[in-house]
């Protein structure tokens, strides 16, 4: 009897430690130690509210990127940047390929590829230079944009 | 003995099962990084009196700049008519008619002088307007020391196809600073004014001179 409960054991474990970096579609990512400045400034893209009116608000944050991927380590995945829905509304986030990181783009509710391969080191540090996109007559104070990372390992 | 084999072997397997438990949700304690966002000019503002800055048009959403121009408004009395109270038409230098609008001849030079702008702000609830005001001393002077009170001009205001009320509508200039008009919020406002000297006392020949000076200001 307790043979078998610890094979239960056992195998549930197993499935758990496999499930979580294997089966499981995805992972969320360890980004701690990922900087980057205290506050962006926002512009006004068209600065003279005209009749077809434009109220975009530009802005560029550059992200020091540190993500730990080591309990994939010797896997092959893909790694995502995710911009949850933001209370504001719609924002967009596009920036430019950079060292091992892809080129993207991504509005508030998705996710967006930023690398696809071997992980082949516990750490994956990089810079993403984002461009952000808001409507800005809803931008009346400072509002926090919570980024993540997750991973899908083949 | 037996028992306590058991309890020993459940024990090992809990704890087993426990710290690869652990293990496996590692991956799940991640932090987020987070982007703090804040309107950088929340507030722009454009004024155009005469000959302007702006490039293209505003409704193609055309870009403000600045022009150092100060455009000169002047009538040349006829002896006869001095001091007659019969109010003399004012010409503006400026060749500005066309409205930063949309390129529409809006003003008709040189008899009237084209005053345009607009007010930006991202806050929907304050901030209703931008208002335009223009302070004038309180005479015009010549070279000789004689004056004119500069509550002797006026204006009247309208614009081409327009038959709305004007944002900077009809007045007299006080001597002071005076409100001349308001502009809202996300909104371009342009009136053409055509001013004339009220001529109702005899001055000493001359010529008078002096400068208004208007200013936008958002609250």
């Amino acid at each position: 009897m307790s043979v078998r409960i610890l094979k239960k054991s056992l195998l549930l474990a197993w499935l758990c430690a496999v499930g979580a970096n294997a089966f499981a579609a995805t992972s969320r990512v360890d980004d701690t130690g990922t900087s980057l400045e205290s506050i962006t400034r926002m512009y006004w893209r068209q600065l003279s509210p005209a009749r077809k009116v434009d109220n975009t608000m530009e802005g560029v944050a550059q992200v020091q990127v540190r993500l730990n991927l080591a309990p994939w380590i010797g896997r092959t995945g893909r790694v995502f940047m995710v911009l949850p829905e933001q209370p504001m509304g719609p924002i967009r986030a596009s920036w430019p390929a950079h060292g091992r990181f892809l080129a993207g783009e991504l509005a508030s509710g998705q996710r967006a590829l930023i690398y696809a391969g071997p992980i082949n080191s516990p750490i994956m540090e990089g810079l993403l230079v984002l461009k952000l996109e808001v409507d800005g007559t809803r931008l009346q104070s400072i509002q926090r944009l919570n980024f993540h990372f997750e991973i899908d390992v083949d | 003995m037996l028992k306590s084999n058991n309890r020993h072997q459940r024990r090992l397997a809990f704890n087993m099962l426990a710290a690869l438990l652990f293990v496996c949700t590692l991956p799940g304690l991640a932090s987020a990084y987070t982007v703090n966002i804040t309107a950088g000019n929340p507030r722009a503002i454009y004024l155009q009196l005469g000959v302007g800055g702006f490039t293209g048009t505003y409704n193609g959403g055309g870009t403000p700049g600045n022009n150092t121009t100060v455009n000169l408004v002047s009538v040349t009395v006829p002896a006869a008519a001095v001091g007659t109270g019969a109010a003399q038409a004012m010409t503006t230098n400026s060749t500005v008619g066309a409205s930063s609008l949309d390129g529409f001849v809006f003003c008709n030079t040189p008899a009237q002088l084209y005053i345009g702008g607009f007010y930006r702000f991202n806050n929907n609830a304050t901030g209703a307007a931008a208002t335009l005001t223009a302070t004038s001393p309180a005479n015009l002077l010549s070279t000789t020391g004689d004056t004119i009170p500069f509550t002797q001009i006026s204006w009247t205001s309208s614009g081409n196809s327009d038959s709305s009320a004007q944002p900077f509508p009809a007045g007299a200039f006080t001597g002071a600073t005076q409100t001349i008009g308001t502009i809202q919020r996300n909104q371009w406002a342009e009136s053409c004014h055509t001013f004339s000297y009220a001529n109702s006392a005899i001055r000493a020949a001359g010529t008078y001179n002096g400068r208004v000076t208007y200013t936008l200001t958002a609250p």
